[in-house]
């Protein structure tokens, strides 16, 4: 196990680097005048001249992009548009948004996975089909229409929950609570239908294995059987693929928090984005694919330590 | 030169061609993704005929009205008819979906094929590239691009196509590396056959079911991504309709007429769902072998 | 003689397909005595697999089974399946035939095994991992305990099918019925295979069931052989009367079939092939194939009789080849 998880930790850490790299480059590689862009559009020479002295925009590329990661390793992510430091703006950011993702993956997978294992075992009756084809809506349903949808019904027409902003967990828990339904059911929503269909796919594969026909002879019960032996066995697939899900995921969460309205690092990509602020798209995307990639080795993480052919070999 | 031809293992044509179609007809779901996404894309191509007005046309004195004789959906914020701005509006969709994907589709087949066949340095080099281009989520990567390129639909489909390249591009590697250790392209390399001449007869028409069904995932998955783009600003511009702009703007009327959000969300999620269909009929008569 | 341990009579299996039904098994009798071991021979598709696993409910649920099959005081083929799961694993067991996909890849062996003595026997986790150990030793797996905590993708085809008989044993089953246990494996593999189950029914006496196409694995540890053919009983006989004395003609042409090394005549094969079950004809199933063949068997099936002591056979025409 240490040596497949060295290696997918060895990659990542490349991956993290070429994507930085990336980033510096595409600012830089914008038509016009870097400083300008870095300035936030700013044309005032004075700013112009600080803002070249501050990136050290007369001195060779690898200098710079070497000064740039020099700060960013030490938390310093620069100023953006507003003079706020983007470092900060971020940290406050991230945690209101790993709220929503984590509660949407919970949401996600206790749906999915339950319904896929029912889906198998009640193959080709009602069940399964009534299961197998919400799994296909739940798929092909645009997350920001169901999100607006869930506006109307809840918010607008019961009054029920509140139509968007946020609330902190610390100061108020159930308002927190009150906020963050809607749109982790929606995101989760996405995520349960394709969970689903790869959950049912793999315990269909399981259960027709062989070993759960030596399961049977050994006279242990249809819970074990089911429960222990194919389930087992499916949670290792199932894991590859939430893996797989993490980008539709992380897209998901920023349409979310545009509709909701929530103050999060998602709506702050959008919005550094629309604003052209420069600075802090760059300290957003850098954030964002490292942190994707870290994600996913803890995903490999997971895999490893279910599935014994990795763990011990 | 001379060499003994070494026919591809793919089954005569014609036949096989028959045989998937008997298969598909007996899928009812499938068929009926067909035939809305056909729908779709009639609306898309005739919208001047379909539509019973033009989409900017205003009618100040209706606006937002209930669905009536005059207006089957009813009427927006500015009078404009909700029934023709959809019709118009699938221009938009099926546009950015159909054409982001083919570009995508354009660009990485050769790229994957080349990495996966070949090998060597430059599969390297594709496949490292590839990776990271993957650390950055489809969406994320297009709303960049449109940031960059500027708003547009032209934009926002080459946006689309540029993002959704990356995943295409390890499709088309994996089914290459696969193919390549097939007896049939051995034994055409033992004949002595040229690559190009492989490439061509053996490996990329033994593709082209991953690759039909691939397409089918995509598109939907465009149609949406050009939903959002438009939704955020992004893409399509006012007055151009298109169902994510039009979202947008019921946004502010949600209290008022909530229904101007249901209709062009109903619209996005039908045309997705019938690619889907689509898309799950075709996986299933192309690989036998998928547990149903 | 003992009473019979297991008493089938008229078993029949019959699998519903979208193409019509295929006759699996039709109308077998047989009996097994305890300590003893039986040998039932067939090629691939006769039906001696389906047979065995009708009897503790183990097909798919396309499966029509019929007939009576009595252990003890109970028709195993009219109980209840949770009536069925007491005894499987418990007094009927079953090792099958593929060791690479027959144990559970996300389970130590320990654990797999430890399964059937705390299902059935109520033993603690630790209890029935100790006496998971003594199994191991049994089979002679060698250094047990460290083997118990191992993951099957960890050991040799061959061990894992000890491990798979371990666990058959695992609660002293009154019968172990052995699905092809050696075909999968090397032929060294496959006289230790063979030693542990002659060592089994010393010690422990065990009946077995040995299910396989392999004549040469038959002579060496069966007391009676039963013949298959296409889901019916050809022949029945003691081991060493049925090699020496064969009175069915697909038993002597299975016989003839068996390479002896120094013999220099010509392997003969039996012309033809098995009849679809699906069609199968009321007549004497082999006939296509048989050198005495008539209009006899070709339009009735033939019953079994008893053509010498202990020795039974479904033929109009038995008896040695003519010269």
């Amino acid at each position: 196990m240490g040596g497949f998880l060295l290696r997918k930790a060895g990659a990542a850490l490349v991956v993290v680097f070429l994507s930085s790299v990336l980033v510096f480059a595409g600012v830089r590689a914008l038509p016009g005048d870097p400083a300008i862009a870095l300035a936030g559009e700013n044309h005032d020479p004075a700013v112009l001249a600080a803002v070249r002295q501050e990136y050290g925009l007369d001195q060779p590329l690898p200098v710079q992009y070497v000064k740039w990661i020099w700060r960013a390793l030490h938390g310093n992510l620069g100023l953006d548009n507003r003079q706020l430091p983007v470092a900060h703006t971020i940290v406050t950011r991230i945690p209101i948004s790993l709220e929503l993702a984590l509660l949407s993956v919970l949401v996600g997978m206790v749906i999915g996975i339950t319904a896929g294992v029912i889906a198998a075992v009640r193959r080709g009756k009602p069940s399964d089909h009534a299961a197998t084809t919400l799994a296909l809506v739940g798929l092909s349903v645009p997350h920001f229409w169901l999100g607006l949808l869930a506006i109307i019904l809840f918010a607008v027409d019961l009054h029920w929950l509140p139509s968007g902003g946020y609330v902190s967990f610390g100061s108020h828990p159930i308002g927190n609570l009150e906020h963050m339904v809607m749109p982790a059911l929606v995101l989760g929503t996405g995520l349960s239908a394709v969970l689903m269909r790869q959950m049912r796919s793999s315990m269909l594969t399981s259960l027709g294995a062989d070993y759960v026909r030596t399961a049977r002879a050994k006279g242990l019960s249809e819970w074990s059987v089911v429960g222990k032996h194919a389930f087992r066995n499916s949670l290792i697939t199932v894991t590859t693929v939430v893996g797989l899900q993490l980008g539709q995921l992380i897209s998901g969460v920023v349409i979310t928090e545009v509709i909701f309205v929530i103050p999060g690092f998602g709506r702050l990509t959008i919005d550094s984005i629309t604003a052209r602020d420069y600075t802090l798209i760059q300290g957003v995307v850098l954030v964002t694919a490292t942190g994707y990639v870290l994600v996913n080795l803890l995903v490999d993480v997971v895999y490893s330590l279910l599935n014994p052919r990795i763990r011990v070999s | 030169m001379s060499f003994v031809e070494v026919s591809p293992v793919v089954t005569p044509r014609a036949r096989r061609r028959k045989i998937l179609r008997r298969r598909f007809l007996r899928r009812p779901l499938a068929v009926a993704g067909l035939a809305v996404a056909l729908a779709f894309v009639v609306a898309a191509i005739f919208a001047p005929w379909v539509a019973p007005y033009s989409s900017s046309a205003t009618d100040f004195d209706h606006v937002l009205s209930h669905s009536s004789g005059k207006h089957l959906l009813g009427t927006d914020e500015l009078g404009r008819d909700v029934l023709s701005r959809i019709v118009w509006g699938a221009r938009a969709s099926i546009e950015a979906g159909v054409l982001s994907t083919l570009l995508a589709m354009a660009f990485a087949v050769p790229i994957g094929l080349v990495a996966g066949f070949f090998r060597g340095w430059a599969d390297t080099v594709i496949a490292r590239l590839t990776d990271v281009l993957l650390a950055f989520p489809f969406l994320i990567t297009a709303v960049g691009l449109s940031a960059i390129f500027g708003p547009s639909l032209t934009n926002a489909t080459l946006a689309l196509g540029i993002a959704a390249a990356p995943a295409l591009i390890r499709i088309a590697r994996g089914e290459a590396l696969a193919l390549r250790e097939e007896d049939y392209v051995r034994a055409a390399v033992a004949n002595g056959a040229g690559d190009l001449r492989i490439i061509a007869r053996h490996v990329l028409p033994n593709m082209t079911s991953t690759l039909i069904v691939q397409a089918t995932v995509l598109i939907p998955t465009a149609i949406i991504g050009e939903a959002v783009l438009s939704f955020l600003g992004l893409g399509v511009q006012p007055p151009t309709p298109s169902w994510g702009v039009m979202l947008s703007d019921a946004q502010s009327y949600l209290t008022q007429a909530p229904r101007l959000a249901v209709y062009p969300g109903l619209a996005i999620f039908l045309c997705s769902l019938s690619f889907n269909l689509l898309g799950d009929g075709l996986r299933d008569i192309l690989d036998p072998r998928t547990t149903r | 003689m003992s009473a019979a341990l297991l008493e089938v009579e008229d078993l029949s299996v019959r699998f519903a397909t979208d193409d019509g039904d295929v006759h699996a098994v039709d109308r077998l009798s047989f009996s097994l005595a305890e300590r003893e071991v039986l040998g039932v021979v067939g090629e691939s598709g006769c039906g001696k697999s389906v047979s065995f696993m009708s009897l503790l409910r183990l097909l798919p649920e396309t499966a029509v089974v019929s007939g009576r099959a009595r252990f003890g005081d109970l028709d195993l083929l009219a109980a209840s399946t949770a009536r069925l799961r007491r005894i499987r694993g418990r007094e009927i067991a079953f090792v099958f035939q593929e060791p690479m996909t027959s144990l559970n890849p996300a389970f130590t062996v320990g654990n797999q095994i430890g399964e059937v003595l705390r299902r059935h026997l109520g033993l603690s986790r630790r209890d029935a991992q100790a006496r998971a150990v003594e199994l191991l030793d049994l089979v002679r797996i060698p250094a047990p305990a460290r083997r118990v905590k191992e993951y099957p993708h960890q050991l040799s085809g061959g061990m894992r099918q000890r491990v798979m008989i371990a666990m058959a044993l695992a609660c002293d089953p009154k019968i172990l019925i052995a699905d092809e246990p050696t075909t999968a494996l090397d032929v060294t593999i496959q006289a230790g295979i063979l030693d542990l189950m002659r060592d089994i029914r010393e010690r422990l006496g065990t009946a077995i069931v040995l299910i396989t196409h392999n004549l040469g694995v038959v002579a060496d540890i069966a007391d009676r052989v039963i013949v298959m053919y296409a889901g019916r009983k050809a022949e029945e006989a003691p081991v060493h009367d049925l090699y020496a004395r064969p009175q069915h003609p697909y038993t002597i042409g299975l016989l003839g079939a068996v390479p002896r090394p120094g013999a220099s005549r010509r392997l003969q094969e039996i012309p033809g092939r098995v009849p679809s079950l699906a069609q199968l004809p009321e007549a004497c199933a082999f006939a296509p194939r048989c050198p005495r063949a008539d209009d006899l068997s070709r339009s009735q099936v033939p019953e079994l009789r008893e053509v010498l002591p202990g020795h039974r056979v479904a033929c109009f025409h038995p008896g040695p080849t003519p010269p």
